[in-house]
């Protein structure tokens, strides 16, 4: 215990003292503590300790701060703070508190969604693991749900410490009733803003997302008019939440209306879209007419589901108050509300479309479809006698759709696509082939994020396929082959291997019958083998893929591409310049088949840019991304994965160019894009992720960069086997962060996790040795500089550093550091020279070439006049790489007085977290 | 452990006699302070904006909105807050020392920018708690003071309210204490 080592009179004594003294000004106090007079003697020496002790705690941090702990987990169960981080979230302040749990306004910690967000905090009372699941699945569906009239949900999770998360978009609006009664809406305006919802209601359907929950608290109404439906898909996710606050607040005695609740909810019964026909139903009922559909004999729970489930409500018009409502709702009005309220899901509108449609003729004075109940019985034995008729294979898709999704949207495309089917397609090739098409409508690009449903139709395709399909191996061989490309589109790769390689094997058994079969198969198991990382069988599979391409099509034929642009992809880390010229073949086919807006062509375009960017020719890099980008929009939309990747490409370009901010900018919508389009644990999104934290950390905010970062290490790190070049590569940028945030050990331990791991490839290989070269420059920082000139001369020692001229580069650079340090001139000016004519020859279009390394080597020879030149000459010039703040080998330089102008110029002007924070 | 000690004697220094309700609604933001203190402990990156005098003033203004408390029991509320603050500051670190184990420190990653590991800081944080104790018995306004700044990270302005004096004694009492300490705190 830290004693003062005194007695109280004496502290009165000194403390009075002190109090004189330091009213005086700092220069005067130990003079004139020497004038006091002698009954102050035993005093004078602690006092002027105490004194002395002022001037070092001017500038000292004595009790400043507390000290910081920031592994400190999140206190459970206790009341949320304003400023409180839940997942990325920081929340702002508390919007309510409902049922469920909490509702706060929040927002993104690392600037992803610049807006503020309603963050729903659900009590956590299910079990983790169930939770997590539920929640992984749910969200990537419901995060697509893109509508003006839907409030969307950002993301879904759980936090380490179990708290689940659901971000909404932040709504301002009124409940639809009240906004109702206190707009004095007409009928007209009333049944306007309806269709808002029915629109709403009815794209969510066609997304195969159903509310569940639908009710005027859930609908609000923005000043401007425009109706919002809140929580859309929550419901499903938090049902087993639901089941439980029911039996609590049952015990508590506390009322629980199931008000808007479908009869098949009451009853237990599985819930689709009819589910929101019917409450649908009930709010437009509600708001017609003032008045609940059921009058109770008695107020309770039991009494309103017992009414739900046998209880035909009055007719809106015998209900509602006014004479003139009375009279506008009579008759179609009538029959739209109750149509939609009919016990039977099967008299109901099949879909919010269908009840929207009705509202629709209504106020254009046609017929509407809801009348007497017979033309629905008739409709419903049409439709199982057009069953019958479908053939097997038409039974497959509509098991499928039908089966997985149970909605109607699946209906009508399958029963769409059977009539067009059997009408235009007579032959089983032609039949196939439609097949193929249907099951090619759920990659990414064609679903827009519904990778898990997609999923689950695959699933059970491929289940059935071979029961059902024995008899006509081509047409099997055809549905893996489909199979098993969603599989790769969606990143699922294991899955996608054993479909295709059934599918080649199918195929090969068919000889010439299933020649272009099997090469279109190849092609694609080569791409599945090439995302896996296994280039070498890959490119086997693509060079014969092509072989058979060009024997049945000729080399000049556009159908040859598919096989030319794989093994581009494939050849462009090992011989870029063969990948080139693959390239060029591809893009002048595609261009001479289509033209030159075509999307393909754009996609080559892209490729060709990578090559570019790889060799460094950022100018020419860029030139190409640019005239890819609009073309890619235009065939794909804005929200396409190749849209998403050229984003993040022509940002990856201008960082390159030093136009930092252009850069995060584009990054950040490649993100999004990425996000929308394929799911929050897409490889895609961990690249964007990857790439958007190497322009935070260049816009000068490294931790925003290091949580950036570690969500692409964890994508990376669920989705690939260990030595992955992703998490190689993923963990070299992380390590570089940590260096500059000088945390030298943990950046040692990312890089030490891949000590005994075997490269699978040579991409990897090459990010190995690039890791090696950082583990070069932590060693040379801690001082251990022979270690440090060991790890580097080892990666000049391997062959494969060669075929990367960047990487050589980096590699020469820290045996220069090294052979600096240990003052061995000669050797480390031969090195300094190799790595800059390296920097040279690859300046081509980049910004500065090598001057942060030179710097930085100069500062390793102890020559710091001769970096601080460099540095100062680069400055002159617009170098703003803010490395040169972060790089702890330049702390030396941080207290020359000439370093000022240096550290003025590169920092950062728009530090991407003080934005996302606005 | 708690310091039943302090609570009392505030309260009862804030002349509200003894079995007070006031007790009773303080004790009711108990669970809301720990949070805050938490999140004062934890701090964060350059991301995080915590002002904690705002958000201890959230917390009355809770109490205060629920029309239980007049305008006076701010001053004693925050004074409440300094010392609810320190005590579960003082627990946590306590709590984490006598858990720590082997491994467990293995856990603990040293901020090397910072220059001062985790371990140290619990030590300071101990070493500052028997400061005060030890401060308390020779002045009690300025171990308060430090204690509302320290633990609970209230400002100048915010002490001086609570302790009812000028910001200038606070500031006056802030440098003596800190002359006072700095041997001890070494």
């Amino acid at each position: 215990m830290p004693k003062l080592d005194i007695d109280a009179d004496t502290w009165f004594a000194l403390n009075s003292l002190l109090d004189r003294a330091l009213d005086l000004a700092p220069a005067e106090r130990i003079p004139w503590i020497d004038r006091l007079g002698t009954e102050y003697d035993a005093l004078k020496p602690r006092l002027r300790d105490l004194i002395s002790r002022g001037a070092a705690l001017r500038t000292s941090q004595l009790l400043g701060t507390i000290p910081k702990f920031p592994d400190l987990p999140d206190e459970e169960g206790g009341p949320r703070l304003a400023g409180d981080i839940i997942g990325p979230y920081r929340l702002i302040r508390e919007l309510g508190e409902g049922g469920m749990g909490t509702v706060w306004l929040a927002e993104r910690e690392d600037g992803l969604i610049p807006r503020p967000v309603a963050l729903k905090l659900p009590r956590s009372w299910w079990q983790r693991a169930v939770l997590a699941e539920r929640m992984a699945r749910e969200r990537e569906i419901l995060a697509t749900l893109n509508h003006p009239n839907i409030a969307r949900l950002y993301d879904a999770g759980i936090t380490p410490e179990g708290q689940p998360y659901l971000a909404l978009e932040y709504v301002e609006g009124r409940r639809i009733d009240e906004f109702v009664a206190e707009a004095g809406l007409g009928l007209r305006g009333l049944l306007t803003l309806f269709l808002q919802v029915t629109d709403a209601v009815a794209h969510a359907h066609s997304q195969l997302v159903v509310h569940r929950d639908l009710k005027p608290s859930n609908i609000l109404v923005t000043a401007g008019g425009q109706a919002r439906l809140l929580d859309f898909g929550i419901a499903k996710l938090l049902e087993q939440g639901e089941a439980r606050e029911t039996e609590l607040t049952e015990q508590s005695g506390r009322a629980f209306t199931p008000d808007y609740a479908s009869p098949e909810q009451i009853a237990g019964a599985p819930i689709g879209t009819a589910s929101d026909v019917y409450s649908l139903g009930v709010v437009l009922y509600e708001l017609l007419t003032r008045v609940r559909p059921y009058r109770l004999k008695r107020d309770s729970r039991n009494a309103l589901e017992e009414a739900i489930l046998q209880v035909d409500p009055a007719k809106p018009s015998d209900v509602a108050g006014e004479r003139s409502m009375k009279k506008a709702l009579r008759g179609d009005l009538d029959w739209i509300v109750l149509k939609a309220m009919a016990k039977e899901r099967d008299r109901r509108y099949a879909s919010a479309a269908e009840l929207g449609t009705d509202l629709r003729r209504f106020l254009g004075d046609e017929p509407v479809e809801a009348s007497p109940p017979a033309a629905v019985y008739r409709m419903r034995k049409f439709v199982r006698r057009h069953r019958v008729a479908v053939t097997a294979a038409a039974l497959l898709v509509l098991a499928l759709m039908v089966g997985t999704a149970g909605t109607t949207a699946g209906m009508v495309r399958a029963r769409r696509a059977e009539a067009s089917a059997r009408t235009e397609a007579a032959t089983a090739e032609r039949y196939s082939t439609f097949l193929v098409n249907m099951f090619e409508v759920s990659a990414p690009e064609h679903s827009k994020g519904r990778d898990i449903t997609a999923r689950e139709i695959l699933q059970r395709g491929a289940e059935r396929i071979p029961k059902e399909l024995a008899n006509e191996p081509l047409l099997e061989a055809r549905l893996l082959s489909a199979i098993g490309w969603v599989y790769t589109r969606l990143g699922l790769y294991s899955d996608a291997r054993p479909a295709l390689d059934e599918a080649v094997a199918l195929a090969r058994r068919q000889g010439d019958r299933g020649k272009t079969d099997l090469a279109q198969a190849l092609v694609r198991r080569g791409q599945a083998e090439r995302y896996v990382d296994e280039p070498g069988k890959a490119e086997s599979d693509e060079r014969e893929a092509l072989a058979i391409l060009e024997r049945v099509y000729g080399p000049q034929h556009v159908k040859v591409e598919p096989a030319l642009t794989e093994l581009g992809l494939l050849l462009r880390a090992s011989d870029p310049e063969q990948a080139l010229q693959m390239y060029r073949r591809s893009y002048d086919l595609l261009v001479a088949a289509h033209g030159e807006a075509d999307g393909d062509a754009a996609v080559v375009l892209q490729n060709i840019g990578g090559i570019y960017t790889r060799a460094s020719r950022y100018q020419e890099a860029k030139a190409v991304y640019e005239r890819a980008l609009p073309a890619l929009k235009g065939h794909f939309g804005e929200r396409d994965p190749h849209v998403g990747a050229v984003l993040g490409n022509l940002a990856f370009v201008y960082r390159n160019l030093g136009d930092y901010e252009r850069a995060f900018e584009v990054a950040r919508s490649g993100l999004e894009v990425d996000m929308a389009v394929s799911g929050p644990d897409h490889p895609d999104v961990g690249i964007a992720w990857l790439n958007l934290a190497r322009i935070s950390d260049k816009l000068g905010d490294e931790r925003l960069a290091l949580k950036q970062i570690d969500r692409a290490v964890e994508i990376f790190g669920q989705r690939f086997p260990p030595g992955h070049t992703l998490r190689i590569q993923a963990a070299n940028f992380r390590a570089g962060f940590l260096i500059e945030l000088g945390q030298l050990g943990e950046a040692r331990k990312t890089l030490e996790n891949f000590n005994a791991t075997e490269a699978t490839g040579v991409e990897a290989k090459l990010s190995l040795l690039n890791g090696q070269v950082i583990l070069a420059d932590i060693e040379r920082l801690e001082k251990r500089v022979l270690k440090s000139q060991e790890l580097a001369s080892k990666v000049l020692a391997d062959p494969a550093v060669h075929s990367d001229r960047r990487l050589e580069a980096d590699a020469r650079w820290a045996h220069a550091y090294a052979l600096a340090m240990q003052a061995k001139t000669e050797e480390a000016e031969a090195e300094h020279k190799r790595a800059l004519d390296i920097e040279t020859a690859l300046a081509k279009g980049a910004a500065f070439p090598g001057v942060f390394a030179d710097a930085k080597y100069h500062l390793c020879a102890a020559d710091a006049a001769q970096a601080l030149r460099i540095l100062r000459e680069a400055v002159a010039k617009g170098f703003r790489d803010p490395i040169v703040l972060n790089d702890p080998t330049f702390a030396a330089l941080r207290s020359h007085p000439d370093f000022a102008p240096v550290a003025a110029a590169v920092a950062p002007r728009f530090p991407p977290g003080a934005t996302a924070n606005q | 452990m708690q310091y039943p000690g302090y609570r009392t004697g505030m309260i009862d220094g804030a002349g509200q006699g003894d079995a007070n309700p006031m007790d009773q609604l303080f004790a009711s933001t108990y669970q809301e302070l720990r949070k805050l203190a938490r999140v004062r402990l934890r701090g964060g990156g350059r991301n995080t904006v915590l002002d904690t005098t705002s958000l201890v003033h959230e917390s009355y203004l809770r109490l205060a909105a629920a029309g239980r408390l007049r305008v006076e029991d701010r001053t004693h509320f925050l004074r409440y807050a300094g010392c609810v603050m320190r005590s579960v500051i003082v627990d946590f670190v306590r709590q984490r020392q006598s858990g720590r184990r082997g491994g467990a420190a293995e856990r603990i990653t040293l901020t090397t920018r910072a220059g001062a590991g985790v371990k140290a800081g619990e030590r300071q944080i101990l070493r500052v708690h028997d400061a005060i104790s030890e401060l308390e018995r020779y002045d009690a306004r300025m171990a308060q003071v430090v204690e509302m700044r320290y633990f609970g990270g209230l400002t100048e302005t915010e002490i001086a309210q609570a302790l009812e004096v000028t910001d200038r004694t606070v500031r006056r009492d802030w440098e003596k204490a800190r002359l006072w300490l700095s041997n001890a705190l070494k």
